[in-house]
């Protein structure tokens, strides 16, 4: 049997979006743990406080990966192939990528409204 | 979509003479005493599910009790300290005893029919599991009667259940107790998510996988995920219990809130684990019960998956009070509300199913509607206690305990109850009582509402939750009379159920009763050998598709309609297209895994009640069981060449690599593996970080030189060459040469991890002192366990090779054993790495 039909890679592959999620997730979370526990939060980086940027600029890397993500999966066969695996994995791909930007997109925005330490 | 039997069929009519007799010799169950024997997931679930039943049944009469405790204020029938055992006893009881082993029973009952395989790759490890369970849950129940049940809340936050704090054995009930019940999930989800991906129906794509298939995936996954965090939560406390580590002591430099983060991964992941095999049995149950297939398959598969990951960013709001920075907190809110979004999706999906078909008013369709309209009630009060300020005011009250009920109740306990009623036809040939069921149904919806929504205004107005009385003339006499009113009828609902089971539930080998009209392969015909042959899918609803399916599948005209080896077997296909690859040889009875899980619960039991020469004679047993247990029922070699399955398919009994599934069970077990030695990695960064640079370590640490650890880095190194060496020595047969290159790499390893300890004992590192040398310790702890199993594993292979029952094709224990050392070695060295440069090599 070929590899190909022992492998797991294309559904691991579907969750892509929500991987990116999970490492934005840790990502800012770990951040602002760490600038508050370190009192690092009154920090500037280009003249701005450093932990709205550093979020920020982790929200938009991460939306722009899950854009590429979601890009990927359109261009993935529409036309149904043998057992149509492939075409649903695809759709798969594009429904998590999307769900994974909504919750990317409000985890992100908060920082736009609530001061990182209190 | 064409029905399944489009074609030629693969085995033609007539079967040969003594074929199906041969497969039912091969399927026999043992009679009598030998029950225990038994493997057949069938009946493993069957036995699995009642057992959790029970367990329900019991934690609900203690619920009864508080319940009737709190109906007149200022009651003295029940004591604080009794009260305190009660709700712990409850909580704990029914979150891990009847929940989570409710949903594994009904998986590794269901799935083996669902995906018409004979059974899943491993029924010995589910049977373990389950006895493990049975057993060490039911001496852990009987703790409340000598007052020795654990009392600091299901989620033990310390220091309360320090030793300090809860001197008595009672929190170690619960960490040893809940501890190896835990090992037991994890057993059960190997063996649900291999038998998913391994063993489903030829051309049973993942696009065609019944929707409970992808809810119990995603459900053993979460637990792959979360439950190591929790372990190793346990480890720590008990650790610190036992032997005075302070992680949890802030004046030595621990923090309480360490055990919180490490309980909350597990434990708000735990809600959705609950709840999606719940969702799951819905989106199967519905589409019978309404006549129309599941509107929106693919998003519901999406909505599954979404929120098994988004589950994970949830945990903090459980800890809203502790004073975590605002910004972080809304993290986590924001993250709870996204998680409403796919638990939205299915939702509307199951409203639209109904909406687009013809309801019928039989008991489980009451069931989900009353799921519905709780579950729904019980998600939007999530929704509330999402928002930050308002769980600041509802924390810690009875408004919590109204909503979690609401959600757990109505997202998991109605959907079993319907569930119950909707496949007990499978094992039992006929359906439980329609009468009884709508009683039960109206008793349980009209109770549950009338005990849990009267907390939402008692809470509101200020009523904790966890204190066994309240003073009268607060105004909370009223609420808290009429949710006691509502438990006894809730009770009543729960009675006539178990009545309703005692009157018409009996196992029995059923000859295709299908008595809904459902669509999905379980309702197949079936022996103890599940279907008679096994057929390729090529729809979502076989059997609505194709109405001639369940005659061929019982004469034997689809795959592998007999026994190809005389032996228990189960198709193996693959992953992604379920395509036919081996036919897998599994056990049959023995008594391994009974011995095996006895030794296991003793293990745990006795080390609560501190019997440790006791607790080393049962571990002893339990490892001479499961060594026996693999010596004579696993890798059994190509005892035949390939055989005929029908249609042309010649396919072997035996594989090894990366298509083998017993690969793919170590592949999981590392996995959880890792997640726990990432959970250690976490400990050493959170300490660090809440005790500052200054602190952690603190002043005046003795530290090794780096000599001893770079020396003992390089051994561990040099003890996974060693394994990688015995590989090429295998493929060319010298034997001699691979039990010298396993035996060097075993003591190679053992000094490596030697010296290092070795190393920090000498500098003067104590793990008594600060949280630092707990930490460090704790590291050691765990790599010191790895090498035990390392130890047992080398000299058990050892034994093998020199017994002859290893060679370049029968190879699958040596693979396993190579696996297994590669990422014991590679965490030796992380863990290395983490004691020796963190935080020092990062911030020198």
């Amino acid at each position: 049997m070929s590899g190909r039909a022992a492998g797991l890679a294309p559904l691991i592959g579907a969750t892509a979006g929500l991987i990116v999620w999970a490492l934005h997730f840790g990502a800012i979370y770990l951040a602002n743990a760490i600038a508050c526990g370190r009192g690092l939060a009154g920090h500037r980086l280009f003249g701005q406080p450093i932990i709205p940027v550093l979020i920020l600029a982790a929200t938009a890397l991460a939306l722009l990966l899950l854009l590429g993500i979601g890009m990927r999966a359109r261009r993935r066969p529409r036309v149904r192939d043998g057992a149509g695996v492939r075409h649903f994995l695809a759709r798969l791909t594009l429904a998590t990528t999307l769900l994974a930007a909504l919750a990317v997109t409000w985890e992100g925005a908060a920082v736009l409204l609530v001061g990182p330490c209190g | 979509m064409s029905g399944p039997s489009a074609g030629p069929l693969p085995n033609p009519l007539p079967r040969p003479d003594g074929e199906l007799a041969a497969l039912e010799r091969a399927w026999e169950g043992p009679r009598g005493w030998r029950f225990p024997t038994e493997v057949n997931n069938a009946w493993i679930g069957v036995l699995y599910l009642g057992t959790a039943l029970l367990f329900f049944v019991l934690a609900g009469l203690l619920a009864l009790l508080m319940r009737v405790q709190l109906s007149v204020a200022g009651n003295d029938l029940i004591g604080h300290d009794l009260y305190n055992q009660l709700f712990t006893t409850h909580g704990t009881v029914m979150m891990f005893l009847f929940a989570v082993p409710a949903m594994e029973a009904m998986g590794v009952y269901l799935l083996p029919a669902m995906l018409a395989a004979r059974d899943l790759p491993f029924p010995r490890l589910s049977a373990f599991a389950y006895w493990a369970y049975a057993i060490g849950g039911l001496v852990f129940f009987s703790s409340i009667f000598y007052g020795a049940a654990p009392d600091g809340g299901w989620f033990m936050n310390p220091p309360l259940t320090s030793k300090q704090y809860s001197p008595g054995v009672n929190a170690d009930f619960w960490l040893l107790g809940i501890g190896f019940i835990e090992i037991s999930a994890i057993a059960g989800a190997i063996e649900i998510i291999i038998g998913i991906l391994r063993n489903r129906a030829p051309g049973m794509t993942l696009a065609r996988m019944p929707i409970f298939a992808w809810a119990m995936l995603v459900f053993a996954g979460m637990i792959v995920f979360a439950f190591p965090a929790v372990i190793w939560g346990t480890i720590l406390l008990e650790l610190e219990r036992a032997f005075d580590w302070p992680f949890f002591r802030a004046e030595r430099g621990g923090d309480p809130l360490l055990w919180q983060h490490l309980f909350w991964f597990f434990g708000h992941p735990e809600v959705y684990i609950i709840f999606l095999p719940a969702a799951g049995m819905v989106s199967m149950i519905l589409p019978t019960m309404v006549r129309a297939r599941l509107l929106g398959y693919g998003l519901v598969a999406m909505a599954l998956v979404g929120t098994g990951f988004l589950s994970f960013g949830l945990w903090v709001h459980h800890m809203y009070a502790t004073g975590i920075p605002p910004l972080s907190l809304s993290f986590f809110s924001a993250a709870s509300f996204a998680v409403a979004v796919p638990t939205g999706i299915q939702v509307f999906a199951w409203i639209g199913t109904i909406a687009l078909g013809r309801p019928r008013a039989e008991v489980p369709m009451l069931f989900i509607l009353g799921f519905l309209f709780i579950f729904v009630l019980g998600g939007l009060t999530g929704v509330m206690v999402a928002v930050v300020p308002f769980d600041w005011q509802a924390h810690d009250t009875h408004f919590i305990v109204a909503h979690l009920h609401y959600v757990l109740i109505g997202g998991m306990v109605f959907p079993l109850i319907a569930a119950l009623y909707y496949w007990a036809p499978l094992p039992a040939g006929r359906p439980l009582s329609k009468r009884l069921g709508t009683t039960a149904f109206w008793l349980l919806f009209l109770g549950i509402n009338l005990t849990f929504f009267p907390m939402h205004i008692s809470g509101l107005m200020g009523m904790p939750r966890r204190i066994y009385t309240y003073p009268a003339g607060m105004g909370l006499d009223l609420w808290n009379q009429l949710s006691t009113a509502g438990a006894v009828i809730a009770a009543a609902g729960i009675a006539v159920i178990v009545w309703d089971l005692i009157r018409n539930f009996r196992v029995t080998n059923h000859a295709g009763v299908n008595p809904d009209g459902a669509g999905t392969l379980e309702w197949l015909p079936q022996g103890s050998y599940a279907a008679r042959s096994i057929p390729r899918v090529s729809s979502l609803e076989p059997l609505w598709d194709d109405p001639a399916l369940p005659e061929q599948v019982r004469q034997g005209q689809h795959f592998l309609p007999g026994t190809a080896t005389g032996r228990r077997e189960t198709l193996v296909t693959s992953p992604l297209e379920a395509e036919p690859q081996y036919v897998a040889i599994i056990p049959g009875p023995g008594w391994a895994h009974v011995i095996a899980a006895i030794g296991t619960a003793g293990f745990f039991l006795s080390l609560t009640v501190e019997l440790v020469w006791l607790a080393a004679a049962f571990g002893a047993v339990a490892v001479a069981a499961m060594l026996h247990w693999l010596w004579t029922g696993t890798d059994l070699g190509p005892i035949r060449d390939q055989v005929d399955i029908g249609g042309g398919l010649r396919l072997p009994v035996y594989v090894t690599g990366r298509e083998a599934v017993g690969q793919w069970a170590m592949a999981v077990l590392l996995i959880v593996d890792g997640v726990i030695f990432a959970c250690l990695a976490f400990t050493h960064g959170y300490l660090w970080l809440v005790g500052g640079d200054a602190a952690w370590p603190p002043a005046g640490t003795a530290l090794p030189d780096p000599a001893a650890p770079a020396l003992a880095a390089v051994l561990v190194a040099a003890s996974g060459g060693a394994m990688r060496l015995a590989e090429p020595l295998l493929r060319r047969g010298h034997s001699g040469l691979m039990i010298l290159a396993v035996l060097a790499a075993l003591v190679l390893l053992l000094l490596g991890l030697g010296a290092d300890l070795l190393a920090l004992w000498r500098a003067g590192l104590r793990p008594t002192a600060h949280s630092f040398g707990a930490a460090i310790y704790a590291n050691q702890f765990w790599q010191g366990l790895h090498a035990a199993a390392a130890t047992v594993m080398t000299l058990y292979l050892v034994a093998r090779i020199g017994a002859g029952l290893i060679d370049p094709v029968r190879r699958l224990t040596f693979d396993n054993v190579r696996l297994f050392w590669s990422y014991t070695a590679v965490q030796a060295l992380a863990g290395m790495a983490l004691t020796h440069l963190f935080p020092r090599g990062l911030w020198a």
